[in-house]
């Protein structure tokens, strides 16, 4: 019964409606949908899956059953195929990202080319995620305990310092450089083209990494 | 010393924990996580995988969308 609530009191849900709310507080509406909508997605999606394995349990062949490339495409356990996969992918890749980082980088930003080449590719990895993620058949390596605290506390500190800064700002809506965020710092960078070229570049380097985990 | 200086510090520090942690944690019977396997082990999950693709999607909107 209580089994859905707590699935959607999951920390990773929770700390998407948390990003959702500190949006909203800034004035930010659509980055407040944004986290809204993932938010409740993973929720939703958490539910689905427990009834899911539960008519799975009760009938193993039947329709509810987790079967096909779906379920675990991108689970940890089919990690070493994803890996040559995406290695034999790398030399196109490569040079489209390039391509993409240099043509993209050209649009100024928060312009509608520059939000629809984002918005198309942040899309598409998405929706690859939510059709492709699948969950692991074996249990996860053992991380010691105090250390996985020390990188948590390190990110909550991070989260911290830019909410600090986000509120001595005059109001959430105008940047002060007296208290300035990591996105007001990264204003000077983002101005010209190379400077947005080379952060798009790393932002596509990093979601490789991260398709290859 | 500015408040502006203090802030600036303030992210500079937080990326010098995280370079010298990984860095220690890449050393010999270190039992700190490498941030690759706190990565790893976040995204062992499905909902930890479409939350980490998710908060990467968010970095590019934040930056160049509308």
């Amino acid at each position: 019964m209580l089994a859905p609530l707590a699935d959607c009191l999951h920390p990773t849900v929770l700390v998407f409606l948390a990003a959702a709310f500190f949006s909203r507080l800034s004035g930010d509406t659509v980055r407040a949908v944004y986290f809204t909508v993932v938010g409740l997605v993973l929720a939703g999606d958490r539910i689905a899956r427990r009834y899911r394995r539960r008519s799975a349990v009760a009938a193993p062949d039947g329709p509810g059953a987790m079967s096909g490339p779906a379920a675990q495409a991108f689970s940890p356990d089919s990690v070493m195929g994803r890996r040559a996969a995406t290695s034999r992918w790398l030399v196109v890749a490569l040079p489209a990202g390039v391509a993409y980082a240099v043509v993209v980088g050209s649009f100024q930003r928060y312009t509608v080319p520059a939000t629809v080449s984002i918005t198309v590719l942040a899309a598409a990895a998405l929706v690859a995620a939510l059709r492709t993620s699948g969950e692991s058949a074996a249990k996860p390596g053992r991380l010691d305990r105090l250390g996985l605290t020390a990188w948590g506390l390190l990110g909550l500190g991070a989260a911290v310092w830019e909410l600090v800064a986000l509120y001595m700002q005059p109001t959430f809506t105008t940047d002060s450089p007296a208290h300035p965020t990591l996105s007001y710092l990264a204003n000077g960078l983002l101005a010209a083209w190379p400077g947005r070229s080379a952060v798009l570049f790393g932002w596509l380097a990093f979601g490789w990494y991260l398709a290859r985990r | 010393m500015s408040s502006r200086d203090i802030t600036i510090a303030g992210y500079l520090l937080v990326l010098a924990l995280a370079i010298g942690m990984n860095l220690r944690a890449h050393g010999p019977g270190s039992r700190l996580p490498t941030i690759g396997q706190v990565l790893a082990r976040i995204m062992h999950t499905r909902t930890g995988r479409i939350a980490v693709v998710a908060w990467w999607a968010f970095i590019g909107f934040h930056l160049f969308s509308k």
